[in-house]
């Protein structure tokens, strides 16, 4: 049995373990852009080049809160992925809950305590690099919809133009 | 090499190959969008519409008994605000077997900011979307032709969570129904709910929940909801209500065990979905005997509900706001403090007489 570093959380009014807290935060580069971390497992912080600023500091692109989750047994059970328009989810049994919301560019997992650093390194962190690269996708797409919408209707600075020619 | 892992050879590599499966990893993936899900049902529960998105007619078998408009024709929804936007996937790759519907099976919930997880049994996984109002689920064939999972086990799980993103204050208390008036019944556990509710089953009163009412708010009046589910009784209650001793005892959401029952077990009326908040009773256990009313104010009902209710992310501050508006409200029904020290029979006699002379009034 692994021993959890992160003591059980509870509060009654808290069933979902929502507010449990995340005192552990990083600031790190990841695929060229900010990414903030929250977590209250130090070993969960990700691995990616340390910005060396305050989280307050900056305004990231993406936004991750890990949580260790001491009362979730077992270990990583084969993959359920849910996929919809707003949101990505992955199901690897009760130690591992990872969801992303892709309109927002937050990603929320909790992780059991037999999640150890190299499962946590081998198999839930490239589950959450690919997740916050379809945040990426998901913003080039909006990016490229945006030009095709302007190359039909003109911004208001070229309708003026049209207008005094 | 499995059910689930194949390598074809050539023949002239058959010998030079040898291929072992240590562990395998099968991995089910579920896209929602409209190609997926092309069976549709809307329904209405607790006055929220729901939409239902699917692709199993069992699901929405299942869910067929909830009412398809509010009345009037044409008046599906009040507004956007309070749609629920149901997603399920029936996986036919799922375990079939028989679902395993003890509450202690492999549930799990947690929650981040406005998404919450849900695991309800080891082939069943959902994500409720706060911010949106929508939810994602995977099921089993055997949990889609179960309609105990949707109506008794899914349904109060998804009211409970979304309550206010859905413009509706789930409060901690027993209701029931007299005369088109409704009577909250709260109190700290043990204070005899339960029983005192039972009891006025028997005396003209008929069941909207005997745990959780749903308030909901519309500029004029309040209205409260209830799902249609059974009530429960812990084993001791047997002592007041003998006649429950033939029915099989089992294990309620929270793992207690406990007799699940129709009110007419005890010769009540049929349960009720809504009806108008009218009266509170706080029910407190006195050492003496008899029964009194002592009046409360506003702030205390705000206080004790407010106090009881679960913590919201930021992400909806919109729900947090709707909910405590709700609660005030509440505040200014007719409140009392009920003292006792009388059986749940003798004390629901008191709570009879006390709103039958209300109505009259």
């Amino acid at each position: 049995m692994i021993q959890s570093p992160v003591p059980v959380y509870f509060h009654p009014l808290d069933i979902l373990q929502r507010f449990a807290p995340a005192p552990y935060t990083s600031v790190t580069l990841f695929s060229s852009a900010i990414l903030k971390t929250a977590s209250n497992d130090r070993t969960l912080l990700p691995p990616f080049p340390d910005l060396q600023v305050s989280a307050e500091d900056v305004e990231a692109s993406f936004n991750w809160k890990l949580l260790r989750d001491p009362t979730a047994q077992g270990s990583i059970e084969p993959p359920t992925t849910f996929i919809s328009e707003t949101l990505s989810a992955i199901f690897m049994g009760p130690a591992c809950l990872i969801a992303a919301d892709r309109q927002r560019r937050q990603l929320f997992a909790f992780l059991g305590s037999q999640i150890d650093t190299r499962a946590y390194r081998e198999h839930i962190l490239p589950a959450l690099v690919q997740l916050s690269r379809s945040f990426r996708a998901q913003d080039t797409n909006s990016r490229l919809d945006s030009t095709t919408h302007r190359s039909f209707s003109p911004a208001p600075a070229a309708e003026a133009f049209i207008e005094r020619k | 090499l499995s059910s689930a892992c194949h390598f074809l050879f050539a023949p002239a590599y058959l010998l030079a190959i040898r291929a072992t499966v240590k562990k395998l990893q099968m991995m089910m993936n579920f896209l929602f969008d409209t190609s997926t899900l092309p069976v549709r049902s809307d329904f209405i529960v607790a006055g929220v519409h729901c939409a239902l998105s699917t692709n199993s007619e069992q699901v929405a078998d299942c869910l067929k008994g909830w009412p398809a408009s509010y009345g009037a024709p044409g008046s599906l929804a009040e507004s956007d605000a309070r749609t629920l936007q149901i997603d399920i996937l029936e996986s036919q790759s799922r375990d079939s077997r028989a679902v395993d519907t003890r509450p202690d099976s492999a549930m799990h919930f947690r929650g981040l900011g406005h998404l919450v997880f849900a695991l309800l049994g080891p082939e069943n996984q959902f994500v409720f979307d706060l911010l949106r109002n929508r939810v994602f689920g995977a099921v089993s064939p055997a949990t889609a032709r179960d309609s105990n999972f949707w109506n008794r086990r899914l349904l109060p799980i998804l009211f409970g969570t979304f309550g206010a993103t859905l413009s509706l204050a789930p409060l901690h208390c027993a209701c029931l129904d007299y005369a088109g008036d409704a009577l909250l019944i709260a109190g700290v556990g043990g204070a005899g709910k339960s029983t005192l509710t039972a009891a006025l089953l028997q005396n003209g009163f008929s069941l909207l929940s005997d745990d959780c009412a749903f308030i909901s708010a519309n500029p004029e009046s309040l209205l409260v909801h209830g799902l249609g589910l059974p009530f429960k009784l812990l084993p001791d209650a047997v002592q007041f209500f003998p006649e429950i001793r033939p029915y099989p005892l089992g294990r309620s959401s929270n793992g207690e065990l406990c007799y699940e029952l129709h009110p007419s077990a005890l010769g009540g009326a049929d349960t009720k979905f809504v009806s108008r908040p009218r009266w509170i009773l706080f029910l407190q256990r006195d050492d003496q005997p008899g029964s009194r009313l002592v009046s409360c104010d506003k702030q205390f009902v705000h206080d004790f509900f407010e106090s009881a209710a679960e913590l919201m992310p930021d992400e909806i501050p919109q729900a947090q706001a709707i909910r405590s508006q709700i609660i005030r409200r509440v505040g200014d029904l007719e409140s009392y403090l009920l003292k006792t020290g009388d059986s749940p029979h003798k004390l629901a006699e008191f709570v009879a007489n006390f709103c039958a002379t209300g109505v009259r009034s």
